[in-house]
């Protein structure tokens, strides 16, 4: 069995990657940051544990720089591992631009000890798609398919007015500081929509109505593409519960399409797809 | 500065304030963020022991997130503008921390600086701010590094304390405090000994160890194009820490313009953002997030600083807590000047 660092070490020795990205100990327990390892010593400062809660494929976007003429060594838990497939699938970046580092998962949690949304209903231990696993392959584990969805049911009891209630008072909170999008890997658009001026689609105040157009205009752009890795709600410091509107998303385009982001790199991304046996009339 | 002595509860204290002809706004915790905010009773205010620091700072009180600050309308091709008054309103802040309180201070010098802001200076002059002293910073608190203490009266009008015995003192340090207290029927008009600070040295034992101010001032001053800051290209420019922090105080200007009238708005705005400074020529200046974040550290201890002979942080730790990448501001100021990150 391979350990994180010795992989790391090796790709740095050997000159296979131009740096290694993954997790380190931050400086408050519970808290871990962001290391980009371009040495060996440097990769025995790397860590994989139950905190690594952030989704490093951030940091292969294009805004950041670190896609070179070598590829760049990732650690990724599954859940990441299905960012990096929707970001190939959106010629991002290729396949062999990233050498990714498997770490087996067994949820994350954060710095105040909760265990994330997504882990609940998580079944994949690793990624389905690696170059190297750092441990052993863990033991499957079953969960309940429906858990996915599970945080939506009670939002989706609510009556229309009694939504239109509930996210009046969450985006009330919102500073527009914009740490959901900045937080999001797949929010890579060189120019967002809400810096546009001429003319301004989006206000950038923080009335509550100006903050609405922005949270839906977001999940809308995330609608079949987002993976829930939940990195926008993890930012949000305003406590929104931004991921109720992305897996709501994702809700329909599962029951409507049969699809689900990121499974694999391969596949056609879902609003770029069509089917001779579409059920809707307009577009066949 | 004058202490007395103060009967009952911190909540009955509040109620008593709410009696009066203020409006009240303290820490409360609404839809599960906790915030400074207008109260109506009592019993929503969350009680120093069950709040350290809220997520949200008050300063949004004074410099509000969003606010109009002039009107306009067109009659053919003459243009009207319409100042845009600041009511003279009476309010208290209660339940800041010192460091919130000293980020008040701090902010008061940009404020009324070559133009007199007159949206904050009107609140700020109609505000009294009453702070509680901290028992229990937790690992984030830094203020110590700033001259601040868990119970410094820095910035505040009264500064809420406990002697040892857990009785409830009221330092006064400013007549604003003073005007406010002779209203208040729970504060003994009868000066009193300094009751000590025991509870508070303890706390203080605890902090992360003060920084050394004028070594990473000097730091600064020559690395401004050192290899160190490539270490925050890890950076998300999420403004986070701008936004959180008491005493970031950046907005942008924006017409909002609806056929012939239009308002013209003050927003918030982060310098960890691209547009921050993004020339309508196309050229960046801070063309990518380590010289943003470079910015960041500059603004806090060296450019302030040198204009104001103040920094612009009071170790409150809400960059710290919430940064979404870990970057300790802390720590990034320790180690560029090659000392230990004592945390």
């Amino acid at each position: 069995m391979e350990t994180l660092q010795n992989i790391a070490q090796g790709l740095l020795e050997r000159g296979d990657v131009s740096m290694v990205i993954g997790y380190t100990p931050g400086t408050i327990p519970g808290k871990t940051k962001t290391i980009f390892a371009r040495t060996p010593e440097a990769a025995q400062k790397l860590t994989f544990n139950e905190n690594c809660v952030n989704n490093l494929s951030i940091y292969l976007t294009r805004q950041y720089g670190n896609i070179g003429e070598k590829p760049v060594a990732l650690v990724v838990k599954a859940c990441d591992a299905r960012t990096v497939n929707v970001l190939i699938q959106e010629n991002q970046l290729k396949r062999e631009q990233v050498y990714l580092i498997a770490v087996p998962c067994n949820g994350v949690k954060d710095e105040h000890g909760v265990e994330q949304g997504k882990c609940k209903s998580c079944a994949q231990r690793v990624p389905k798609d690696y170059d190297a696993l750092a441990g052993e392959t863990p033991a499957p584990v079953e969960i309940d398919p429906t858990l996915r969805f599970k945080a939506l049911e009670q939002f989706d009891a609510m009556s229309p007015d009694e939504r239109w209630e509930f996210w009046m008072k969450e985006f009330e909170k919102c500073v527009k500081c914009y740490a959901c999008r900045q937080a999001c890997p797949l929010c890579y658009c060189e120019r967002c929509i809400t810096d546009k001026t001429t003319p301004r689609w989006i206000e950038p105040d923080t009335s509550t109505a100006a903050n609405l157009s922005w949270h839906i205009t977001r999940a809308f752009h995330l609608a079949g593409r987002c993976i829930g890795c939940g990195e926008c709600e993890r930012a949000c410091h305003q406590n929104i519960p931004l991921g109720l509107l992305n897996r709501k998303m994702a809700k329909e385009v599962f029951d409507n399409f049969g699809y689900r982001a990121g499974e694999s790199a391969e596949a056609k991304p879902v609003f770029a797809d069509f089917r001779y046996d579409d059920k809707e009339e307009f577009i066949r | 500065m004058k202490i007395f002595k103060i009967t009952g509860t911190y909540k009955d204290l509040v109620e008593t304030l709410l009696s009066l002809d203020y409006k009240v706004i303290a820490p409360v915790n609404r839809n599960k963020l906790t915030r400074f905010d207008f109260i109506n009773s009592a019993d929503e205010v969350l009680s120093p022991d069950e709040v350290l620091n809220t997520v949200r700072p008050a300063k949004e009180h004074l410099f509000p997130m969003t606010e109009t600050v002039a009107r306009f309308s067109y009659e053919g091709k003459k243009l009207r503008i319409g100042d845009v008054e600041v009511p003279e309103e009476k309010s208290v802040i209660i339940g800041l921390r010192p460091c919130d309180a000293a980020a008040f201070d701090a902010i008061d010098k940009i404020f009324s600086y070559v133009y007199q802001d007159k949206f904050y200076l009107t609140r700020r002059n109609n505000t009294t701010l009453i702070s509680v002293a901290c028992e229990h910073p937790d690992n984030a608190c830094f203020c110590t590094s700033f001259g601040i203490s868990p119970d410094s009266a820095k910035g505040s009008d009264i500064l809420l304390k406990k002697s040892k015995d857990s009785s409830l003192f009221a330092f006064i340090s400013t007549e604003r405090g003073e005007d406010l207290a002779r209203t208040i029927n729970n504060i003994i008009p009868e000066e009193q000994p300094d009751p000590g600070r025991d509870l508070y040295e303890a706390a203080e034992k605890n902090m992360r160890a003060p920084l050394d101010l004028p070594k990473i001032k000097e730091a600064l001053n020559t690395n401004f194009e050192s290899e160190y800051w490539n270490e925050f290209s890890r950076c998300l420019g999420c403004g986070s820490c701008a936004y959180l922090c008491p005493t970031c105080h950046c907005f942008d200007i924006v017409d909002e313009v609806r056929y012939d009238k239009g308002i013209r708005k003050k927003n918030w705005d982060a310098c960890q953002f691209p547009l921050f400074t993004l020339h309508a020529s196309g050229h960046n200046p801070r063309d990518a997030q380590n010289k943003r974040y470079r910015q960041r550290l500059m603004h806090k201890f060296k450019y302030y600083h040198d204009r104001f002979d103040t920094h612009l942080c009071t170790g409150c730790g809400r960059c710290i807590r919430e940064c979404p990448v870990n970057i300790d501001i802390y720590e990034a100021a320790a180690e560029l000047c090659g000392c230990e990150a004592n945390i």
